[in-house]
């Protein structure tokens, strides 16, 4: 009999009433061991789409299993998650924030305080554990966050926008911690971002959330793989504007994108790109990069939204 | 949801709760009190003051007698700063949590809803506890010190029980209020609105029962059922049960109307505030 998946939701649904959009008939499967990228631009309802999987608002319809589980408290002991922002209180040090959660987790005297130092050890925070909550910066503040949710080994992450409001380098943390937990600790992942290349970096699996609705779910490859195939580069030359000219020229080219500094976007209809390069040198323009671009999860995200 | 995870997680909310330095403060204060009252009463008996051509101390009721300076202690305590404590303090338990997303973080946990409200109420009361025993404790170690042993201990005593139980109800009424209006200052304002209505109410029984009883007396028509009505519903308001403990005082008898007007606001707010967190969308 093969394992339940980590996560199935069947046609998941809330309304908010007149004018106020919520989700509509969300239905996704992850299953053990993916990193599942739940994308959507701002107010699509991904907060939502977590907050009912979670149980923390209410759901008009829908069924939710987590890892075969339907009952909607003991679902949760398999589960660690951060919606939006993590939330301490701050008079607590973050020691006994994690203790404070590891006793309403249910856990037994004697692991409390090894979870508690396993998770903050984990996260790079056991040093600074003692200090009041509300020293801490945004970025230990979220690494604190995946510490708690840590807590009690859960098998599912939910992580609700980990590097929303975050420096390059607090980014960057999060980010590399997120993907040690699912490569290294064998964690199933369902992360919700803006950040496009990130999942396309570390992600398995895709949903793309548009106005309520879900418009695209499958492996990441096969999302690229979907839509326009046509071949794009990116060209500069010592001379910008000869460039230009050439490539508006050229049949079967078009430029779909130009930047300050002259360097074109191009986009093949038709031919190669050895026959656009060929083109370009037997018009004397001195070339100076040419770079094949990849069909990215950006394009296959703005096709689908927009 | 087993007595065992009940008691867990009493201990997450009472880690909470008992690590705020407002509720340390409410603990040091219970206990000064504590202290004043016995000296209060010590102070009282060696004025010769005069108020309403009675003096002082018959005024304030403060004989220097063995435990009076524990009764003064309760009085004083109970007299508004805790009480008004224990509402804040019960408000911002949810309604605080609520609002500064903290009460969501508990809920990602596999913890009923009934049992996370049980839990911050139990917590509650064991602040309260402990608060009302801080002020037994310094005032009878005081009292013990300056007026002797004898005394009425146990009525005293019960006196401190009935408090704790005034208390407990005042923190179920506060935590229900708060799960419905899920502020900390709308939930005070509907307290004290819910206060205010009672104690009018109270009034308006108060009246009704005087004249009716004159119009008996002077045989008018009025039943003597109409009148015990008056009065047990008088007893039943919540401004009138909130002071059960008032019983431990000399001439004011306990009245088993005022607890068992407790154990229904408590029965009430339980189901009411269950029912109404049930259906809430925690952001």
């Amino acid at each position: 009999m093969s394992s339940p998946p980590a996560l199935l939701v069947q046609g998941l649904t809330r309304t908010y009433g007149v004018g106020k959009r919520g989700i509509q008939d969300v239905s996704l499967r992850i299953d053990e061991g993916d990193i599942y990228g739940f994308l959507g631009p701002n107010g699509a309802g991904k907060t939502t789409a977590m907050r009912c999987i979670l149980g923390l608002i209410r759901r008009d319809a829908g069924h939710v299993e987590i890892f075969g589980d339907a009952d909607p408290i003991s679902m949760r002991q398999h589960v660690g998650a951060i919606i939006e922002t993590p939330s301490f209180h701050p008079w607590m040090s973050g020691w006994q924030n994690l203790e404070q959660s590891a006793l309403y987790l249910g856990l037994p005297e004697h692991e409390i305080q090894q979870q508690v130092d396993r998770v903050l050890q984990r996260v790079g925070l056991l040093e600074r554990s003692r200090d009041p909550a509300s020293n801490y910066s945004l970025g230990m503040r979220q690494r604190l966050g995946i510490a708690r949710a840590l807590l009690g080994q859960p098998r599912l992450l939910v992580l609700d926008e980990p590097t929303n409001g975050l420096d390059p380098k607090g980014m960057r943390e999060v980010r590399d911690l997120v993907r040690s937990l699912a490569l290294h600790d064998g964690l199933t992942v369902f992360v919700s971002s803006h950040l496009l290349s990130e999942i396309q970096a570390i992600g398995t699996r895709v949903g793309i959330l548009v106005e309520g609705e879900l418009r695209a779910e499958g492996r990441v490859q096969d999302l690229l793989a979907r839509g326009d195939k046509a071949p794009r580069v990116r060209i500069s030359a010592l001379d910008p504007q000869a460039l230009k000219r050439c490539v508006t020229e050229h049949v079967g080219a078009e430029i779909v994108e130009e930047d300050s500094q002259g360097s074109l976007d191009v986009r093949l209809v038709t031919g190669s790109v050895p026959e656009l390069v060929r083109a370009m040198v037997d018009q004397n323009i001195s070339l100076t990069r040419v770079v094949p671009q990849e069909r990215s999860l950006e394009d296959a995200f703005l096709e689908l939204t927009s | 949801m087993s007595g065992r995870q009940l008691v867990q997680w009493t201990r997450a909310e009472a880690l909470k709760l008992m690590s705020r330095r407002a509720a340390r403060l409410g603990l040091i204060v219970s206990a000064m009190l504590g202290l004043v009252g016995p000296l209060l009463v010590l102070a009282a008996n060696g004025m010769e003051m005069n108020v309403n051509e009675s003096s002082l101390v018959d005024w304030l009721g403060l004989r220097l007698e063995p435990t009076e300076g524990q009764l003064a202690a309760l009085r004083l305590r109970n007299a508004l700063p805790l009480p008004l404590f224990v509402m804040w303090l019960s408000a911002s338990s949810f309604a605080g949590e609520y609002r500064n997303h903290t009460l969501r973080e508990d809920l990602l946990r596999p913890v009923p809803r009934t049992a996370v409200l049980s839990a911050k109420w139990f917590a509650l009361v064991l602040w309260v506890a402990l608060s009302v025993a801080a002020c037994w404790l310094t005032s009878a170690v005081l009292g013990t010190c300056l007026f002797g042993l004898e005394g009425q201990w146990t009525t005293l005593s019960l006196g401190y029980l009935a408090t704790i139980a005034s208390e407990a109800t005042l923190a179920a009424l506060a935590l229900c209020v708060a799960v419905f209006l899920r502020s900390v200052p709308a939930t005070l304002v509907g307290l004290f609105l819910g206060w205010a209505i009672s104690v009018v109410t109270g009034w308006a029984l108060g009246i009704a029962n005087a004249v009716l009883s004159s119009s008996m007396s002077e045989n008018l028509g009025v039943d003597e059922p109409t009148i015990w009505l008056l009065q047990t519903a008088h007893r039943w308001l919540p401004s009138q049960a909130l002071w059960a403990w008032g019983g431990c005082r000399e001439n004011i008898p306990w009245l088993w109307e005022h607890f068992a007007s407790m154990a229904c606001t408590l029965a009430v707010c339980a189901l009411l505030s269950a029912r109404r967190f049930g259906r809430t969308d925690v952001p």
